[in-house]
């Protein structure tokens, strides 16, 4: 096949597209023409790729246009435009395929909108309230008209989640066929240079410090874990507007004696505790993929997550992980406790969850389905 | 000027200085502390006409660091440091943050200015933390910086006014320079020259990779001494050290100064990056250790000729080991043990105690 990947942003640029884009581009090149089509003064070339940069040094309008007449020049006779994020890089691409006809793909990762808002500080809300209450500022009111108008003139939008391809559905009036999931592959896996030791009874978290982490759930399971393990430690790895509140609060003081806040640390250091961890917790009560779990998974340390939506279709209850009520801080010990005391069980779920990389979140699967939806197969 | 002239210079230098400025600061409601290690050591070579002071408020007894001066380019260079740091805090093409002591008052007082900082305590000096920690703390750092990359017209036109802005050129236009330098002012080391030399034909046949990772905020004097860590926070110091450049420019600072205190964290995060970045990043962090490395050839050898006596010995036995440093760093191998050792010798044979008790509160 011919692929045009349309990219906001590519390596040496920092985010999940970048990387995602050119992981994807190493794979598919053996077998497809790839070319990408990014933002970028300056880029880390693949062999056996072409990278068409549109500089990034234009006003916002011009870059536009510059974008779009590339698009335009590259996807003559390409098969597939894949555009990762629908604003930056997806105007310009329903634009050129209105000239070339090319179907358009959108990968959505994210609202780009609410992550606007986000990265302003903001937060309100989580995506699930914004999508649907649509209480949209106006710094990121073209934001989410772009992004809007993009999923709609898409031939396929790409979501990683089946639970957001129906909050897309019902919130953005997507037409069902139109809209399929495809789960994210976990990130590249790091290397420490050093080793790292188990510590018994130690759970871990990652998460953003939001209402809707739930953390203080997980800090008052640690408690009542720790009059049967008094060594339990709940370890707290991210930054958020929650952080104050559940570090340093008085009325949060007694929950608090079994959890160390990290802040926001190093993919390289999470992955350090999340190594030295006995389990890896999720307490969330919205979340909107899986995606979260997959290094626990990949690391080989048992999975305790709520029963939500997007972190449900992770796994399978009691196979590779243990699903457990959201905000309910005795069966969220119960669970874990299972794990401490049970090394069949967590064995089981080890490799069930081993099993559930392969299969689902791989590369390989990941690639296949991108492949089958491209020649329209699904 | 001698070593001896020199030191009695920024002696009286001081002296006076404080005489004035104590009063002022007085005045202002801070009073200072007795013990002042930034005015002793090797401070006078290294340092401008300018007082890095520690006091504490008198309103509420909080410690703060007060930098102070009477000549105009210092006192620029102090407006251009907060400048910078209130940029820094709004700049809004960040992944993260990081975090700067606060300001608690800049002001001028006839010929004066001052810029006063919160001091940041820290339970323990970087050094004396575990290696893990070390490795952990110093990649936070690093990669916060290399969280904010001005790309786009708009960023551009946020830090032009600001920042310096490097690129390919500019490091080898230096690079250039630095060696020229030292040959004229070192012209019987040929084998320094040769090196330099080597260095920089390494940076010119690799234009296009150090322009790849340029445009990112970095710190160029990215060391133990300027950061403080309080709790789990770190805190850059001497924001004036900031500018748009190569992506491994901070790293490079900070692996070759390490590579002398702890030699197993210089090694790690040469790991790090060799196992989990793009060969082409690997090769540019090469590049800008080459750099830096040459840079503190040329450093010492400018300094060269304002010292005597022990510290002429000592800072040749510098330009000796950095110049060894560039020649492993061009075979792509490590700096010897025994050559790190024999330096250290030397440095704590011919450091005066004043220098050796500075030394102690930095790192």
């Amino acid at each position: 096949m011919r692929i045009v990947i349309a990219t906001p942003l590519f390596p040496p640029e920092l985010g999940s597209p970048a990387e995602y884009v050119s992981s994807l581009a190493h794979i598919l090149k053996s077998e497809h023409t790839v070319t990408i089509v990014t933002y970028a003064n300056h880029f880390e070339p693949i062999e056996g790729v072409l990278i068409v940069p549109v500089s990034k040094s234009h006003t916002l309008p011009v870059r536009l246009l510059l974008y779009t007449r590339a698009l335009i020049q590259y996807t003559r006779h390409a098969d597939v435009l894949y555009v990762q994020r629908a604003a930056a890089s997806g105007l310009p691409a329903i634009l050129a395929s209105w000239f070339t006809r090319v179907p358009v793909v959108v990968n959505y990762l994210e609202d780009e909108a609410w992550e606007r808002l986000q990265h302003a500080s903001f937060e309100p809300e989580h995506q699930g309230t914004f999508r649907k209450h649509r209480n949209i500022p106006g710094a990121v009111w073209s934001i989410w008209n772009v992004q809007h108008f993009v999923l709609r003139h898409a031939k396929r939008v790409l979501v990683p989640s089946t639970f957001i391809a129906q909050e897309l559905v019902n919130n953005y009036g997507l037409h069902t066929e139109n809209v399929h999931t495809l789960f994210t592959p976990p990130k590249k896996q790091l290397n420490l240079p050093f080793p790292t030791k188990p510590v018994p009874y130690r759970i871990f978290m990652n998460t953003r410090l939001v209402p809707w982490s739930d953390v203080a759930t997980a800090m008052r399971a640690s408690v009542l874990l720790a009059h049967t393990y008094p060594d339990v430690e709940l370890v707290v790895a991210g930054d958020g507007p929650e952080r104050y509140e559940l570090e340093q609060s008085e009325h949060m003081r007694e929950v608090r004696t079994h959890t160390t806040f990290l802040g926001r640390v190093s993919k390289a250091e999470e992955l350090y505790y999340l190594r030295s961890a006995e389990v890896y917790l999720s307490t969330s009560t919205y979340a909107e993929n899986p995606n979260i779990l997959l290094e626990a998974f990949r690391e080989c340390i048992p999975v305790v997550a709520t029963n939500v939506p997007g972190l449900r279709e992770g796994f399978e209850h009691e196979k590779s992980g243990l699903l457990i009520p959201p905000a309910n801080a005795e069966t969220c010990a119960q669970a874990i406790e299972r794990i401490f005391s049970d090394t069949h069980l967590k064995q089981e779920l080890v490799t069930g969850a081993q099993e559930t990389l392969h299969t689902t979140f791989s590369w390989e699967a990941h690639t296949m389905r991108l492949l089958e939806i491209f020649q329209n197969r699904i | 000027m001698t070593t001896l002239g020199k030191k009695e210079q920024w002696e009286t230098y001081c002296a006076q200085q404080l005489a004035v400025v104590t009063p002022l600061l007085i005045n202002e409601g801070f009073v200072l502390e007795t013990e002042q290690p930034h005015l002793e050591g090797e401070r006078y070579v290294l340092s401008g006409p300018k007082l890095v002071l520690y006091g504490s408020r008198n309103s509420d007894n909080m410690r703060v660091v007060i930098k102070i001066t009477d000549n105009a380019h210092e006192a620029k260079e102090l407006e251009h440091e907060r400048t910078m740091q209130e940029i820094l805090r709004t700049i809004d093409f960040a992944y993260h943050t990081f975090h700067a002591p606060r300001e608690v008052l800049f002001g001028r007082h006839e010929a004066h200015t001052f810029y006063i900082t919160e001091y940041i305590s820290q339970e323990k000096m970087f050094l004396e933390h575990t290696l893990e920690e070390q490795f952990f703390l110093a990649l936070k750092a690093l990669e916060a910086q290399e969280g904010s990359h001005a790309t786009t017209h708009k960023h551009l036109a946020t830090i032009r006014k600001t920042f310096e802005v490097y690129e390919a050129p500019r490091y080898i236009q230096n690079l250039a320079r630095y060696r020229d330098e030292v040959t004229t002012l070192l012209p019987h080391t040929k084998d320094v020259h040769q090196v330099l030399t080597q260095a920089l034909h390494m940076l010119e046949k690799n234009t296009t990779l150090l322009n790849v990772y340029s445009s990112f905020l970095t710190h160029w004097d990215f060391v133990p001494h300027n950061i403080r860590i309080h709790g789990r926070d770190i805190y850059l110091l001497d924001h004036s050290a900031i500018r748009f450049g190569n992506k491994y420019e901070g790293w490079a600072r900070f692996m070759n100064f390490i590579m002398l205190y702890h030699p197993k964290l210089e090694r790690a995060l040469n790991t790090y990056v060799g196992e989990n970045r793009s060969p082409s990043e690997y090769a540019t962090l090469t590049l800008m250790r080459l750099y830096r490395l040459s840079e503190l050839v040329w450093f010492y050898a400018t300094k060269r000729a304002q010292t005597e006596g022990d510290l002429r010995v000592l800072t040749d036995a510098r330009i000796n080991l950095w110049t060894k440093a560039i020649e492993a760093q061009l075979t792509g191998t490590t700096l010897d043990t025994t050559v790190i050792a024999a330096y250290k010798k030397t440095r704590d044979d011919l450091r005066d105690e004043d220098e050796k008790k500075r030394q102690q509160t930095l790192h």
